[in-house]
Formats: structure tokens, sequence, C-alpha cells
């Protein structure tokens, strides 16, 4: 890592939906072994929100619910390359990375958002929401509700 | 209904030979209805799916009597969420009531996004039924430089793959060669097949064994935790539905996992299953399996690389195409909202002046038809009742049509080109604001003419909940049938000066009279949101499919399948209603009063009275003196006599009225109404004008005794009539009070009507006509007793 990546941070400081990569995991050894067999690592990437006194940390396989106390002992730093659907200026895009929650839309996955999938931000309705988007040369349109959940992977 | 959607006139002389059925699957905007009418060559059927208002078209295969053709709705996936979802799943499982499972499925694919068509295609695959798939839009693909293997991609799928371009009906045989095939052959009795079709050939590409492919499954993998889960699942379903075969069981397990509709409807069959169901998704949500997409997921994992290899795009698929370009003006942030209106103005004004020359000839026609029918008709009851009730109903129904005419040609092409979808997109978030969504635009503006085509144009709307709420307030919209009541009587009460001496007092008050009932639209729609359907609204994820050019076959085969069921369905209840109040208004009958009599005999023994002595004058028998010109005395005095006649007729209408049942059933409930400024009179109006609004003008004026409908005429009668203590009946407070009870009231029996048909069911309907009263009531209540506390009510 060359030293403008963003430092790192206990899981529960980070905003809803935040992509973030794992970078230290500082629980006591039988905790640890648990979350390690479960797909935690150093180095995964995925995202947090908070759900009730909760710390969900969603991985592609997994989707952990952590204690806040035990969150807090697990460091973290935002993904730089990984940017929320719905803060995509007009024109931009790229690969669907995942979706920022353990419930997406059946309805988005259906219609073809589904990971790697190249997605691009075409533009916005004149209200600002729903947004217009290019998924492989076809036309879609959902709100800017459910883009929040969805992470692009921006070169 | 459905024996008798399946029996066709063609198939009853081979009634023995059993029936086959191959249901039509694919994602909207796929072509699906081209194909559809080009294997049933447009004999068609239509009806409803018990208990859903999701249509049930169906046909059959031309050239096969025994086998019928049915188009499910058009789905993205066959995992219940929406409604056309769950019937299309229902009917491909066997869940559907009255409707065997179909013996193939042929699904139609767009080439050019093949991708996201193959989800479906998996989905049916996993059914284990014989499944051909119809590889749609080759044209459009080429002209894209996209070329697909099929012989590859039936490798792959193990099924059938046919190419072929509906529109142009280039593929068409092969299709329904591998469709005959897929249901083992056309059926014996097949005398209508014709010869140069093969009845038991192979198909195109698939692996026939028998003359029938084999029903495959893709071997699409779940995540491992999932996997048992379904399988868990599924072995728990044989004890409830032991008939089912394996895949059929597995599909549903699946299915059930991730759908909360479906879950219900087990819960209800087969509770211990359900209750099987519900500790499974909470062990895996306790274990974090993300289960909900583990589906999608493993279906498009085994789909992106077969989709890719079977695929060759030649040209970049980045350059922007020519729908691209037409969306960045039609869409655009300025420009889109513009056109928009500007189109909605066209529309207007189509439905408002265009139809009005048209609306013009059926009445004339309709009043020919009366005038025709009382000249050839005994006369009394039998000659009222086809007149005033039959044709009169029939009028009712059928000066409709040149408004519902243009509205759906109108909404037919933006639907065909493809505008439709923008339109949603643009207005989305403002409708969104107010509870409805941005298809609800042009039901609810639609409204503003007439809400019966409005309420049908309500069904672009995919949302069930959507649906409901822009039908459940689209008749608060004041529609043209009000029109002429406000007009009559702004121009009798509302002074005509102006305020600032700009606006006029009289344009002010119609325009208040829109705002009004536009604004309880708006919070009506709130209200059902916010409190009748509350929780999360469905995802919104619309496809906005690339423009096309409308054929004028197809529009005109959607206008007219609307037009046929308005008149058929809402016809027969508007038809019935009419027979039914001219009853309520004819009986019991007034005993002839002797007096009226001894005037008629006298009006007439007046005019012979003037005859006679002009032919007695003239030395010429009476019988000169009436047949060619009339002498001007004579003219005179024959023009009193009509005169004096008229007014009779008048006077015994009205007498009739007060006699029968409507003016019985008025004084009964004039306490009720008396709080709102009506008396009996006022109130009988209303009641007759249930069915249809602007018959309270022709009931005002039979009670009021004014010949005809002369407006003038009646405005005057209006405005001088006294109660018994000589205080008029219509102050302007009352005339307001009338006019905003107009607004709210539901006194249409076509928008009943309609709205039953289009909801399937009365209770929809119920309700709206009792919130549209309840609010009608209230605020002429509001108005009447609030003005007489100002002191208005002099």
């Amino acid at each position: 890592m060359d030293g403008s990546s963003p430092p790192t941070a206990p899981l529960t400081t980070f905003p809803d939906g935040e992509a973030v990569r794992i970078c230290q995991i500082g629980v006591p050894g039988r905790e640890a072994r648990r979350l390690r067999g479960r797909g935690l690592h150093k180095g995964c990437e995925g995202c947090v929100w908070s759900k009730a006194d909760a710390c969900v940390l969603g991985l592609d396989t997994c989707v952990f619910s952590l204690q806040r106390d035990v969150a807090a002992q697990i460091l973290a730093r935002p993904v730089p390359t990984l940017t929320r659907l719905s803060d995509l200026s007009p024109g931009q895009g790229g690969p669907l990375r995942r979706y920022a929650t353990a419930d997406p839309p059946r309805r988005l996955l259906e219609m073809g958002l589904v990971p790697d999938t190249p997605v691009q931000l075409v533009r916005r309705a004149p209200l600002g929401d729903p947004l217009y988007l290019n998924v492989r040369g076809q036309a879609l349109s959902i709100r800017t509700r459910h883009a929040r959940l969805i992470h692009i992977h921006t070169a | 209904m459905s024996s008798e959607s399946r029996r066709s006139a063609r198939s009853s002389a081979v009634s023995e030979a059993p029936l086959r059925k191959i249901a039509i699957a694919g994602n909207p905007n796929v072509g699906k209805t081209t194909v559809f009418n080009r294997l049933t060559n447009l004999q068609q059927k239509v009806a409803n799916y018990p208990g859903v208002t999701v249509e049930r078209k169906s046909g059959t295969l031309m050239g096969a009597d025994g086998i019928e053709v049915v188009d499910l709705p058009g789905t993205y996936s066959l995992s219940p969420s929406s409604v056309d979802e769950r019937v299309a799943h229902d009917v491909l499982v066997g869940r559907m009531d009255g409707e065997p499972r179909p013996d193939a499925v042929v699904c139609v694919v767009d080439a050019t996004n093949l991708k996201r068509n193959l989800y479906l295609v998996t989905q049916l695959l996993d059914l284990g039924l014989p499944v051909v798939v119809a590889l749609n839009m080759m044209d459009v693909a080429e002209k894209r430089e996209i070329s697909i293997d099929d012989d590859a991609l039936a490798e792959e799928l193990g099924v059938p793959v046919v190419p072929i371009v509906a529109t142009a009906g280039t593929g068409l045989d092969a299709l329904r060669t591998a469709l005959y095939a897929a249901v083992g052959g056309a059926p014996d009795g097949s005398t209508g097949a014709s010869p140069s079709l093969p009845t038991n050939g192979q198909a195109e590409n698939g692996r026939a064994e028998n003359g029938r492919p084999a029903p495959s499954s893709v071997r699409w993998s779940l995540q491992p935790a999932v996997e048992r889960a379904v399988e868990d699942l599924a072995d728990r379903l044989a004890e409830a539905v032991p008939d089912w075969t394996a895949a059929q069981r597995r599909f549903e397990a699946l299915s059930v996992l991730t759908s909360d509709p479906l879950l219900e409807s087990w819960a209800d069959d087969a509770p211990a299953f359900a209750a099987a169901v519900r500790e499974t998704t909470d062990a895996l949500e306790d274990r974090g399996v993300p289960y909900r997409h583990a589906e999608s997921l493993g279906r498009y994992e085994w789909i992106g690389p077969r989709a890719r290899r079977v695929t060759q795009q030649a040209g970049e698929a980045d350059e922007p195409t020519l729908s691209d370009r037409i969306d960045a003006v039609l869409t655009h942030r300025v420009a889109g909202p513009l056109i928009f209106a500007g189109l909605l103005l066209l529309i207007f004004q189509a439905v408002f002046s265009w139809a009005v020359p048209a609306m013009e000839i059926v009445e004339e026609a309709v009043g020919w038809t009366s005038r025709a029918a009382r000249a050839g008709l005994p006369g009394g009851l039998v000659e009222d009742l086809v007149v005033e009730g039959v044709i009169a109903g029939v009028g009712n129904v059928v000066v409709f049509l040149p408004q519902i005419l243009l509205l759906f040609f109108f909404l037919g092409l933006m639907e065909d080109t493809g505008y439709m979808a923008r339109t949603t997109f643009i207005t989305d978030r403002l409708m969104r604001s107010m509870g409805l969504s941005g298809r609800s635009v042009v039901p609810l503006l639609s409204s503003y003419a007439c809400a019966v085509p409005g309420i049908m144009a309500a069904r672009t709307l995919d949302s069930e909940r959507d649906r409901i709420i822009t039908i459940m307030v689209a008749p608060l919209m004041s529609c043209s049938a009000r029109l002429p009541v406000y007009t009559l009587f702004i121009a009798a009460f509302i002074p005509a000066g102006s305020a600032f001496g700009m606006i006029g007092y009289q344009g002010l008050a119609l325009f208040a009279l829109y705002l009004l009932g536009t604004g309880m639209a708006l919070v009506a729609a709130w209200v059902l949101r916010t409190v009748v359907f509350t929780g999360e609204t469905s995802t919104f994820a619309m496809e906005l499919p690339p423009y096309r050019l409308p054929r004028a076959g197809h529009l005109w085969q959607r206008i007219w399948g609307r037009v046929r069921l308005f008149v058929l369905r809402a016809g027969k209840i508007i038809l019935g209603a009419s027979v039914v109040l001219w009853v309520l208004a004819s009986f019991p009958r007034a005993a002839p009063d002797p007096d009226r009599q001894a005037q008629r005999r006298a009006a007439r023994a007046q005019y012979q009275a003037m005859v006679d002595s002009v032919a007695a004058a003239r030395g010429r028998p009476p019988e000169a003196i009436t047949s060619g010109r009339l002498p001007d005395a004579v003219a005179v005095a024959k023009a009193r006599r009509d005169r004096t006649l008229t007014a009779i007729d008048a006077r015994a209408a009205s007498a009739q009225v007060r006699q029968s049942l409507i003016g019985r059933f008025s004084r009964t409930i004039e306490p009720v109404m008396r709080p709102l400024g009506f008396d009996w009179k006022i109130t009988a109006g209303i009641v007759s004008a249930l069915a249809a609004r602007e018959v309270i003008i022709s009931a005002l004026a039979t009670l009021y005794s004014v010949g005809g409908e002369q407006d003038v005429v009646l405005r005057e009668a209006l405005r001088s009539d006294t109660d018994a203590d000589g205080d008029p009946v219509f102050t302007p407070l009352v005339a307001v009070s009338l006019m905003v009870f107009f607004v709210f009231a539901l006194q249409c029996m076509s928008t009943l009507a309609v709205a039953k048909r289009e909801l399937n069911s009365w209770g929809w309907p119920a309700v709206m006509w009792l919130y549209m009263f309840g609010l009608a009531y209230l605020f002429s209540l509001v108005v009447y007793q609030g003005g007489q506390a100002l002191g208005l009510g002099a």
C-alpha cells in the first residue's frame, strides 16, 4: 500500500453501505477462529451497514452480524475504487461489484444487474430520480434508493 | 370459463381428440404477442384468470385444431412477486385453478439481449416441461452485428432453438414444426391441418426422441447450504403434492424460499410444508447464508459463459444506437418534460374537441333511432321502455366510443413506440411524492375527458397496488360529463362579472371545481397509500425498450380489443342500469288526470273550431284546409295547440316522476338531503342521474315541466322556483352546494362497470362509490351549512 491510501478505522465507524477492505482482525482467539472459519480474513472485501445494535458485514459468500464491541476491534479501510451507483456522474460506469445488503431486490438481479455486469449511468430523470442506466446496451431505469445498494468498480 | 375458452368453434368436430396445450412465455418487449398472433392466426379468445385481473389470451395453433396456445403474461422471471409472475408461475407449475398444466412451453427470446432472456429459459428448463426456444429479433441482432450460433445454443440448453423474425413471419413454420414435436405430433383428428406442414417431423435442432424432445434440466448450481435446504424442502413437498414430478417439486421449493406470496398460498394448502419453509429460512438467516439472491447468482453464473460462447458481436457495443440518440432529447431534463406536456395537450385536445363531432353524430343517430322506434312501435309502455330504457342505455354506451377510440389510439402509439416507459421515467419522482407512480400520469389525465378510458388506461401499470390506487382516484378528476352540469348552474347562479376586470367569476368558479376534484384525487391517493396500502412498495426496475415504429395491425388490434371489452362487458351493466332507472321513474303509473284530459280535448277542439270556421268561410271541406299550405290563422292556431299540448305533456311527465318510485324515494330521503340545501326535486334529479351525471339536466327539465331541454328556459325555471313559504328553492348557495356534490359523487354507472371489469370484483367499485358519495355529502354539507352560518343563504 502506498502512503496515500486512507487510514484504517474500526468497522463501527463507517457509514452505511460503505465498501471496505479488512486490514486487521483484533478479536480474541476463539472468536477470531470462528470468524475465519466462516470466511472472514485479512484482505477480504465487503460492505458494512448497521442493523439494530449490530454491525453487519456483508461478504460475497457470507453475511456477518457482529456485536458492536467485536466490530470495534476489526480494522478496515475504505476501498477507493468502489463507488455507489447512485454517486456516479452521468457518463460514468464500470462493472458491478456487489450489493451492499444481504437482501438485494430480486427484481434487479433478474433484470441482469448481477456482479461483473458492466453498468453505466446515462442520465438522471428531470427531478433527479429515477436513474437511466445502460446495462450491456440495454436501457434500464431504477430508483436512486436502489442504486445506493449497488457498488460499481470504477478504475 | 376455461372449458368455454378451450372449446374453439372449429374443434367441435374433433372434440374427442385429446386437447394439447402450449404456453408462450417470455420477457416483456420481446415480441411475444406477435409470435402468439402468428401461431394462432389471430383466432383468439380473451378471458380473465380466476380471481386476478390478468388476461388469459388463448387460441388454436394454426393448422392443428387440437392444440391450444396460451399467451402467458410477459415476465422476467417465474419467481412470483408481481401478479403477472404469479399467474405465469401458477400455470406452468400446475397450481392454477381450472387450468391444466401445459404440455410444452415456447419461450420467446430477444436475440439482442440473450443473457438476460436466458434467465427465464433456465427457469422453464427446471420445470421439466418440453421447452422450445424461439430466438426472436434475429433481424435486429443482425443490424447490430450480433450473431448467435443457434445450434450451439440448442446444444448448451438441450432443447430446440428456432431462430425467427416474428414481425416478418420468418421461421414460423419451423417453430410450428418444433412445437408439434414438443407435444408429440399433431393430434389425430386435426383435419384442419394445412397439408404443407409436416405433422410429425423432427424438431429443428432438438434431440427428439419419438418425435418428442426430452425434458431437460440445466446443471446450474446453488451454494451448497442453499442446495441442501432446497432438497430438504422438495422432499417435504412430496407429502403435500405426491403426483408432482421431482423437477416440479424442486422448482417450487426453490421459489417458495424467496417468495412471500407463494409461502402464504402454501400456508393454506400445506401448513406443515409452509412451517418447514419458515424454519429453513430462519436457520439460513442465522447462519448468514445469503440465500435470497443465491438463485439469481447461480443461474447467471451458469448463463454468463454460455451466452458469451454462442454470441459473436462484431460492432462496438458502446456505440450509441438510434434509440440512445432519441432518448438524449426525449428524456432530457428540460426538453423531455416539455415534449411530454405538449403531447398531453395534444391528446387532451383530441379527446375534448376532436371527438365532439363524432359524439354528436352518435347522439344524432340515437335520436333518430328513438324517433324511428316511436314511429314504428305501438305507443304506451313498450314504446317508452324501448326508447327511454334500451335505446337511451345503448346510447350511453356508444356515446363514449369516439373518446375511447381516440384515447386508445394515442395510448397505443405511446406503448407500441416505447415512449410510454419514458413518460414513466420523466414523471415518476413527482407522482411518487403523491403516493402514485409515473405510470399513473396518463390514466389520471385521461380521466379529465372521461374516467372510463382513464381507468382502462391504468392497465399499463404493472404494480397491482399502483393500479388499484390509480383506478380508485381517477373518477375524482372532473370528467367531460360533469361539464354540462357545471355550465348550467354556473350560468344560472354565478354572476357574470369579473374580478379585477380580468378573471371572470364564472370561469373562476369552473376552474375552482376542477381544482377541487384534482386536489382531492391526490389527497385520496396519498391516503390510500399511507393507510390502506402500507408497507414496502414493489421494486421499481423498468426496461426502456428500444424505440420501434408502430405497426398499424398491432395498434388496431390493441385498440379494438379494448373497445370490444368496454362495449361487451361494461355495456351490459350500463344497459341494465338504464332499464332499471327507467322502471323506477315510470312506475307506479300516475292516474290520468281528468283536468289534463279536459285541457287536451279543449286545445284540440279550439284548433278544430278554427279549421272549421276557416273552411266555412271559404266554402271548402275542412280536410282541404288542413292538407297543403295552412292559412295563416290556422297555422297560428295549430302552433298554439301544439304548445299547449307540449305543456300539458310536460306537466304530466312531471306528475309521473312525482308519482314514481324515484319521486317517492326522493321525498322520503329529502330530510337527509335537506341539510345540503336540496329539496326533493333536486334529490330526484340526483337519483335519476345515478347512471350518468348529465341526466340531471333532463331530469330537472322534466320535473320543472320544461318541454325539451331548453337551457335558457330551464335556467329561468330554476331561478324562479319557490318552496311552500315562497322562498326560492335555488339560491346561489344551493347551486354551489349541488356543484360541489357533483365534483365528488360517483354518478356514473359506466365508471362503476368498467372499474368492476378492470378490478375483477364488486368490492372496490362499492368502496369507490361509497367514499366518493361520502365526500360529496360531507363537502356539500360544509358548503351549505357554512354558507348559511356566514349569512350567504339568502
